[in-house]
């Protein structure tokens, strides 16, 4: 029907004039944002075409077709482009995340827009952003479509840059640039790792070649001696999870997500976080085509400890976005949970559980993508009607901001995986590949899978208390500060964004049967075929594992559910109850009138978790009370702060840092900026070399 | 299974927890009341209280939403839900297919979700106090759970509950390994610690420093109140279904005739009286434990619930 | 020697019995019944050594089996409750790490000891031998308990599971060893036992606390 080349070329053009017509416009006017909306949607339907094309094909194994192959358009490599089923389900991703936040952005971004009443104040430059905008969406779609080295890592490192621009786009902040330079460090390291790895993994085939396809990677990596895979494993688990979140990279993310514009980090943690487990899947299950077990075990032992830890530090954080960006780091923690557990059962010959775990891993990326985009959406809502994301301040936005406040309840069930929504699918997927692990042959797996279950579990109800926690004290109950009890609801488009999103949250939940069978199929593309006995079976609308372990038919459960509450609102009304309702004050323990102050906060809602893992958190308790008279017990002000421990900061990131500096200090002694003293050294080196040459 | 007897099974399902839940808990205060030395309340008290409330006006605060109104009916819809999934007389159930045992734990979760939103929804500092510690337990407790059904489906080699209890009925030895025992030890504890029980919480405080389930539904009234006690009721029918039925499936009726579903109704009632005698006894010798020493007792089940596992590994 | 399902599927239980006392030491507060639970695991290993004995026609486990049951759980746990109580100590464990960090930390070594010892357990085709990662757990319980409390007491009391830990290894392995050995291993046990009492005392005395932690101020 489309032809995939064709459907490529136009995506390109249209980012790229996208880019450039933003740039034209008016920088402050109405059209800068609406055209930047509509190529981001356009682009992101063309991405959904190229995706849909890619999953329907039924091309033998993990086969893949070229789609675009530009000579010349680089000095010197060309730039090709593939499309497989990998690629497919990832540009699915992008386009079903991209398109709703794009139309999000067309009312978000009027914020940045000065205000006839204070010039100049919140005036930001919209058409920057538009450019950076359009080309970080390319550059992700182009990412998973790449198929060279040279390729890939331009790319890589184009959607890189591009992002680092739209994180610091608040550039005035001091907060933004630190977020905005921490990013970059941490991005550019993992380039290095990957850098390193592909030079590896190309080996001698390299000699003599700029750059080599995917395909040749496939052959070299077969002929590479098994240490060195493992050299090129490592380096690649670094550069890919440092992207991804997983700790101890995941410094950035808490950093960088709340300081970057809210669709810009719905984009960052809905899509181009889960390009790192792209990159990941593309080189174990690929390029390098699997390999020992202590692989997939170091995966998922980094991600179970990743969803610990992120979710651990999710819950004491108060800052909303801040809250979503570690939940991020615990979803990608889930994901390579998944994933690993996937490689585990691949070395261990049962590709019936690989593709059982794999297909929860894919789904789960899906899942995450739908929801926390929704999520960063609702944040930004509120940020833009309250001016602040400190839970502390905000509260009874439901009343204010009913849509709002509905779809980001929407979210915060789904990402708690409560059915019937999608998060519960994946979730019970992931679950039943890890029980079903009794079947293994392998004793060492055994406990890594126990244990990567207990923590999957462990995660599950503090996931529920954070979102709980997230969802309560910022929409529930009275406003706590000015700024919350004025707050309005969110522009019309900005409703329609967070409106599509949750109802594809539901629908993902309830027809999830629909798509499970094109995510086997691309699992099975890279496993092969089901052995020993069936993972993961299909029948209706119904979802079976194992042979006779577990089933599930997630429609009829919502089905049910509407059906049952249909019977009980008809029952109870023929029992004749008594339905009137009166409105009160909510006791006040006396006094007259209940004020926001007697609420529980944040802070004291997660005081139990944190006294709790009080091990981990390590809180320093400071209070202060002052006392202006003479006696103690009038006190004017009194202030608490409960800080907890940011492990990986204070003693991985503080000492490295502090070791740079030193060292840049001492290399600063040779500077001394006087002319001489260069034409001194230049002359030096002359003589040396002139030495040191002459024999 | 024909259709009809489908429906009638189902059906008999939700007659059955609606009805018996409340002379679940009546019997369970009149044994401990016994054990006291005390007489207790009457047998259908707990009706009378439900049909009051049911006939009152309910008074909600002007600074809730629409959250707190929904939570009741959400509840009570699925406990309702998981009814029809949790094995009472007959392990023949019609829906079984349609989720097992994980779909049963994450319902209980999403009506835990929604009543300790609720508890927030009304800006008072009990219900928030509530909200925080059901989450905290919720949270500390769901690893166990997961765990537990994981060792009883190791034994059984299936999550789908008919199948378990299939199983599990056909080969009495699968029920004295010491994975099966140390699972039932685990699920004991978190089934007092889900359904607040002492010594976790105490169900008859409203003392405002102890609550946790109470605190949460402070501000209930009326049809509203009425909802939210007969739902928490039924959790405590449904566990205790779920911790005697899987753990000793004996009596669970397996075929479709209808003297084996007597005999399996008669079976289901003494294990229920026994769970209930369990329960009184324990609430009549055990303090409630601070709030901060309940993580101990969790994390103890949590130990437990691994060593059931890993004696499966290496036995 | 004959090997029979049901033989083994006692043993196996009473092993996990033994293990799950060794996590309630680790789960109870109060010293008195932490060193009750000790008299109950070590009558479930005479329980143990009958059933092996039992079994196998080793006649010398029976005594051995009498012997632990007299001293272990009888005199021992006697002694140490006189301990107790004659000093008056607050009769709660004091643990450096809390209860439930110690209980996922035990659980956390019962994983290593079956990592660990399970290619031993493996290689010895006794009836007993898959029991044998438990015994191993047993022993690394009983040094946790050692390091991770802070009383005199809970520390002999951690030295006794080990103990039991390492006769559990004996009697799984190699249906005890000599008796002999076994019997003047008991004696010096309960010798030991004795001289720890006194020497509790003494520093309770010196000391005015039996916490351990004050003896770094013997130090030069």
């Amino acid at each position: 029907m489309f032809d995939a080349t064709l459907v490529l070329i136009v995506l390109v053009a249209i980012h790229l004039a996208g880019a450039v017509a933003v740039y034209l416009t008016r920088q402050e006017s109405l059209l800068t944002r609406q055209l930047n909306g509509i190529f981001g949607i356009a682009g992101g339907v063309m991405a959904l075409i190229l995706a849909l094309i890619g999953l329907q094909r039924n091309l033998p194994g993990s086969g893949s077709t070229v789609l675009l192959s530009l000579e010349g358009v680089m000095p010197f490599a060309p730039l090709e482009f593939t499309l497989d089923r990998l690629s497919s389900f990832f540009l699915l991703l992008i386009a079903v995340v991209g398109i709703p936040v794009s139309l999000y952005s067309i009312d978000y971004m009027r914020e940045y827009v000065s205000h006839p009443d204070q010039p100049g104040a919140h005036a930001y430059n919209l058409g920057l952003f538009g450019v950076a905008y359009q080309i970080f969406i390319l550059s992700m779609i182009l990412v998973v479509l790449a198929s060279t080295t040279f390729t890939f890592l331009f790319l890589w490192e184009l959607m890189a840059l591009a992002s680092y621009f739209l994180v610091v786009f608040e550039h005035r902040h001091r907060d933004t640039q630190e977020a905005g330079t921490l990013y970059l460090i941490m991005t550019h390291l993992g380039f290095v790792a990957l850098f390193i790895g592909f030079m590896l993994l190309s080996g001698p085939a390299l000699v003599g070649n700029t750059t080599l396809s995917f395909s040749e990677l496939r052959i070299s990596a077969l002929a590479l001696p098994s240490t060195q895979r493992d050299i090129v494993f490592l380096l690649m688990f670094i550069g890919f999870g440092s992207k991804a979140g997983m700790i101890p990279f995941h410094v950035w993310l808490p950093q960088a997500h709340p300081a970057a514009p809210s669709p810009v980090s719905a984009l960052m943690s809905g899509v181009m976080i889960k390009l790192g487990i792209y990159g990941l899947l593309r080189i174990t299950l690929d390029l390098l085509g699997g390999g020992p077990g202590w692989w997939g075990g170091l995966i998922l032992v980094v991600g179970g400890a990743s969803a610990l830890y992120g979710i651990l530090y999710a819950l004491v954080d108060h800052n909303l976005k801040r809250l979503l960006a570690y939940s991020s780091v615990e979803n990608a923690g889930i994901i390579l949970l998944a994933s690993g557990a996937a490689l585990v059962f691949w070395s261990a010959g049962n590709t019936a559980l690989a593709t059982l775990a794999l297909v929860g891993a894919l789904y789960h990326i899906l899942n995450h993508g739908v929801f926390k985009s929704l999520l960063f959406m609702g944040a930004g809502a509120v940020l833009q009607s309250t001016h602040t994301l400190d839970m502390e301040s905000l509260g009874g936005l439901i009343k204010r901001m009913p849509w709002t406040a509905l779809f980001f309840l929407v979210g915060s069930v789904s990402i708690a995986a409560l059915p019937p929504f999608n998060g519960f699918v994946g979730e019970w997927i992931i679950l039943q590949s890890l029980l079903l692990s009794l079947a293994l042959p392998s004793q060492g797996a055994h406990i890594f899978l126990t244990l990567g279950l207990g923590a999957l579990a462990l995660t599950g109800g503090l996931v529920a208390a954070a979102f709980v926690k997230a969802f309560g004290i910022s929409f529930l109950a009275l406003p706590r500060s000015a700024q919350a009890d004025q707050a309005t609801e969110a522009p019309r488009l900005m409703r329609w964004a967070m409106g599509i999103n949750a109802v594809l949250c539901l629908l993902l939940g309830l027809l999830a049967t629909l798509l499970l069978p094109a995510l086997q199929g691309i699992s099975r593309a890279y496993l092969g075929p089901d052995q020993p006995t069936v993972g993961l079976a299909i029948s209706g609308l119904e979802v079976r594992t194992g042979t006779d372990f577990g089933s599930l038919s997630p429609l009829l459960l919502g089905i049910l559910l509407a059906l049952l509450a249909l019977i009980a609102l008809w029952g109870l009304r023929l029992a004749g109850i008594n339905e009137l309702t009166r409105r009160s004050m909510t006791w006040a323990c006396g006094r007259f009138t209940l004020s926001p102050r007697m609420e529980y906060t944040a802070t004291a809602f997660a005081n139990p978790l944190k006294r709790i893992f009080a091990f981990l958190y390590q809180p320093v308790r400071a209070l202060t009370i002052e006392t202006p008279g003479a006696s103690p017990h009038f006190a004017q002000d009194i202030s608490y702060r409960n800080p907890v421990r940011l492990w990986f900061e204070e003693y991985l990131y503080g000492p490295v840092a502090r070791g740079i500096v030193w060292l840049a200090r001492r290399a600063s002694l040779v500077q001394h900026g006087s002319l001489h003293l260069y034409l001194t050294y230049i002359l030096s080196i002359l003589v040396i070399l002139l030495v040191l040459t002459r024999g | 299974m024909d259709y009809v007897a489908k429906f009638l099974i189902a059906v008999v399902q939700l007659l059955i927890v609606l009805g018996a839940s409340p002379v679940l808990v009546s019997l369970i205060r009149r044994l401990k009341a016994r054990l006291q030395g005390r007489l207790g309340p009457p047998w259908f008290q707990p009706y009378y209280d439900l049909a009051k409330y049911f006939q009152k006006e309910s008074v909600v605060s002007e600074t809730a939403s629409w959250i707190f109104n929904f939570t009741p009916y959400l509840q009570f819809v699925c406990m309702l839900l998981i009814a029809l999934f949790v094995p009472f007389y007959t392990a023949m159930l019609p829906l079984d297919a349609t989720g097992g045992i994980i779909v049963i734990m994450y319902f209980f979760l999403l009506s835990t979700f929604f009543l300790a939103l609720s508890g927030l929804d009304t800006g008072s500092a009990f219900g928030g106090m509530g909200s925080s510690r059901e989450m905290t337990i919720a949270a500390l407790a769901e690893p166990t759970i997961i765990l537990a059904v994981f060792s009883i489906s190791l034994v059984a080699n299936s999550t789908n509950i008919s199948t378990i209890i299939l199983r599990l009925g056909s080969d009495y030895g699968l029920l004295f390994n010491p994975t099966h025992l140390l699972a039932f030890a685990a699920f004991v504890i978190v089934t007092i610690a889900e359904t607040g029980r002492l010594p976790v919480d105490n169900p008859t405080t409203h003392l405002e420093l102890t609550m946790i389930h109470e605190a949460m539904i402070l501000e209930y009234s009326g049809r509203h109140l009425a909802l939210v006690e007969w739902s928490a009721w039924m959790k405590l029918f449904l566990f205790l279904s779920l911790l005697t039925n899987l753990f000793f499936p004996w009596g669970v009726a397996t075929s479709l005739d209808l003297l084996s579903f007597v005999a399996g109704l008669v079976i289901f009632a003494v294990k229920l009286t026994l769970a209930a005698g369990a329960i009184a006894f324990m609430e009549t010798i055990l303090a409630k434990v601070r709030i901060f020493r309940v993580p101990e007792l969790l994390a103890g089940s949590f130990a437990i619930a691994l060593l059931a596992i890993i004696s499966f590994y290496v036995l | 020697m004959l090997t029979s399902d049901g033989f083994i599927r006692i043993l196996n239980l009473l092993s996990v019995g033994v293990l799950v006392t060794g996590m309630l030491i680790l789960w109870r507060r109060s010293l008195l019944s932490a060193v009750q639970i000790f008299g109950v695991q070590s009558l479930l290993l005479a329980l143990m050594a009958v059933w092996i004995a039992f079994y196998t026609g080793a006649a010398h486990l029976y005594l051995i089996a009498f012997l632990v049951a007299a001293i272990k759980a009888v005199a021992i746990p006697v002694l140490l409750s006189r301990i107790i109580r004659r000093l008056d100590v607050y009769t709660e464990i004091e643990p450096y790490i809390g209860v439930a960090t110690s209980l996922l930390v035990g659980a956390g070594l019962v994983v290593v000891a079956y990592f660990v010892m399970q290619p031993v357990a493996d290689a010895t085709n006794l009836p007993t031998h898959n029991a044998l990662p438990l015994a191993f757990a047993m022993v690394l319980l009983g040094l946790f308990i050692t390091v991770s409390r802070k009383k005199a007491v809970t520390q002999i009391l951690g030295f006794l599971v080990l103990e039991n830990g390492i006769f559990m290894l004996a009697v799984l392995a190699t249906y005890g060893v000599p008796t002999i050995v076994e019997i003047g291993v008991f004696l010096d046990l309960f010798v030991g036992i004795l001289i720890m009492e006194v020497l509790v005392y003494r520093i309770n005395q010196t000391f005015e606390s039996v916490d351990t932690h004050v003896l770094d101020e013997l130090r030069g």
